[in-house]
């Protein structure tokens, strides 16, 4: 009887533990708001034979997914550039990257912009084929960081495993299409072979989409028996999410709404981070709202900055208006994925640490993930 | 960045687009009437924004158009039928557009279209009719014969393709 009453409540633990509320941040950081606009796109296409919706094409029943671009979009990729600048003792603990790095990005668009055919083509293809990978890192990263949160302490082999669940569509879009990938890294003459061809339509169409929606279900009963308490369902919302945009949309939209989405649920995660950031600090001043608007105020700009402005600059010094705006963006995602490599650590002196212990489930255990 | 915010002033207000988001500067080239380097520009584009290549040779093929280069046109649809981005019916109507569109004499890039169409659309009357025009313009009287008698075999009230019978009948009538 004892036992029954020390055991808690599988409701609360299923939902784990959220950084704002529940509803917050599972449609903005699980995901769940993409999945009702996965089911937006999905629903004039299924009635495209009878009403006036079918006549419309993708980018015209999505006339307003250019805003969204630069609210979510542009302001994520700037996001990172914003948190690096912002966050505590980064200039003297990454000297390179915060000083150093953006010259040496400088230096290689520049490069790729004047060689766009040779250089600027690979640094596109790197873009592209590192997207998704990107994309399933931070997959990992928050379910991972949801899982400690809410006090379920992953094992290493249950950590191995929801790592490759994550990365599971990240291959996927390997075995994918022209110049991204193993298309990209592979000669041209391998990939046409019909064999090859053959093996990964097999591949795309039914092995990945079985592993990809497959392997959370079975590492959640896994973590449950092993963990003798459930992974929190937010975990395998974001891996089931990141999955399904790839599989479900071709490549160009699989690319703009992941992106879409990955930038809304980073965002959030940031803001997250850097409000809480701010109000630890003894001499802070300002609530929740300033911190939010300033932040987020200075992304959108920045991110207006370099993917309007600064292509206008290489337009000025009198390259073409495509290799400028393509490589410039190209650059940009590149420039994110690195910085997001390291400001999201969680070392020991690290003040993303703090926050990811601050308000813990009590009686979790110690071990961090990562 | 900062050059460049100040460059842009009202040179190009537009947000980036999701659809090909450099096309507004590349319709500034078209415009100044700067054609070939505009098209230099989608080559660049092909490159390096293969995702989108079915939308840029669309393109491609509507400012060949307006510009009366029907090579570059047809070329473009060659490479969206390549890249099987159209379905029959507009091939169908691409192949009688192009004939129409041929320039006096050189029928060579509209043969070639129509007899890829005909291979992928062998019991189309239209692509069967389409490529005995262009035949029988460049004065190849029985091969156009046989392709017109093969679209009235399968339609045999095909208007065109009686027209072209006839056409057929009038050359060798004024050969003789």
């Amino acid at each position: 009887m004892n036992d029954r009453q020390d055991k808690p409540a599988v409701g609360p633990l299923l939902l784990g533990k959220s950084f704002v509320h529940p509803l917050f941040d599972y449609l903005l950081i699980g995901g769940g708001l993409s999945l009702l606009v996965a089911a937006l796109v999905y629903w004039p296409a299924a009635t495209a034979s009878s009403g006036d919706a079918g006549n419309l094409t993708f980018d015209e029943r999505f006339a307003w997914i250019p805003v969204l671009i630069l609210l979510s979009n542009s302001a994520h990729f700037a996001s990172s550039t914003v948190r690096l600048y912002s966050k505590p003792e980064t200039f003297h603990t990454m000297p390179f990257l915060t000083m150093g790095f953006p010259l040496v990005c400088l230096l290689v668009t520049s490069l790729c912009i004047f060689y766009p055919g040779n250089l600027g083509a690979q640094l596109n293809s790197l873009y592209l084929t590192w997207s998704p990978y990107h994309y399933a890192a931070q997959a990992y990263g928050l379910a991972v960081m949801y899982s400690y949160r809410s006090g379920c302490v992953l094992s290493l082999a249950n950590k191995r495993l929801l790592r490759w669940t994550s990365l599971l569509p990240f291959f996927f879009m390997c075995v994918g299409g022209e110049g991204v990938g193993l298309y990209w890294l592979l000669p041209d003459s391998w990939m046409a072979n019909p064999r090859v061809d053959l093996l990964v339509m097999y591949l795309k169409k039914w092995v990945f989409p079985a592993l990809i929606f497959g392997l959370p279900t079975i590492l959640f009963a896994k973590v449950w028996v092993n963990e003798r308490r459930p992974l929190p369902l937010i975990s395998l919302l974001v891996l089931i999410t990141n999955g399904l945009w790839f599989v479900t949309f071709n490549y160009l939209q699989a690319f703009t709404l992941a992106t879409i989405f990955h930038g809304v649920q980073y965002l959030a995660i940031v803001l997250i981070f850097h409000v809480r950031d701010r109000k630890q600090r003894p001499e802070n001043r300002h609530g929740t709202f300033y911190h939010v608007a300033w932040f987020y105020g200075l992304s959108l700009m920045l991110g207006y900055g370099l993917f309007h402005c600064l292509p206008w600059a290489y337009r000025l010094a009198g390259f073409g208006v495509v290799e400028s705006m393509l490589l410039v963006a190209a650059a940009i995602n590149l420039h994110h994925f690195i910085v997001d490599g390291y400001i999201w650590r969680l070392g020991k002196q690290d003040s993303n640490r703090t926050i990811v212990d601050s308000d813990q489930t009590p009686g979790s255990a110690t071990s961090h993930p990562g | 960045m900062a050059a460049g915010l100040l460059y842009s002033i009202q040179r190009d207000r537009s947000l980036p687009r999701l659809r090909l988001a450099y096309y507004p500067g590349i319709e500034q080239l078209v415009d100044a009437g700067e054609y070939r380097q505009a098209l230099d520009q989608f080559d660049v584009a092909i490159d390096l924004d293969f995702l989108r290549r079915v939308q840029i040779y669309q393109e491609i093929a509507r400012i060949a158009l307006q510009n009366d280069e029907l090579d570059d046109h047809l070329r473009a649809w060659d490479n969206l039928i390549k890249l099987r981005a159209i379905d029959a019916l507009t091939q169908v109507n691409l192949s009688s557009f192009g004939f129409r569109r041929g320039k006096p004499g050189d029928y060579r890039q509209t043969e070639e279209l129509s007899r890829e169409l005909r291979r992928q659309l062998p019991h189309q009357p239209g692509v069967n009719c389409n490529l005995g025009f262009v035949l029988l313009a460049q004065d190849r009287l029985d091969e156009a014969e046989q392709f017109f008698i093969q679209a009235l075999q399968v339609n045999p009230y095909f208007g065109p393709a009686r027209q072209g019978l006839a056409g057929v009948q009038k050359a060798r009538a004024l050969h003789e």
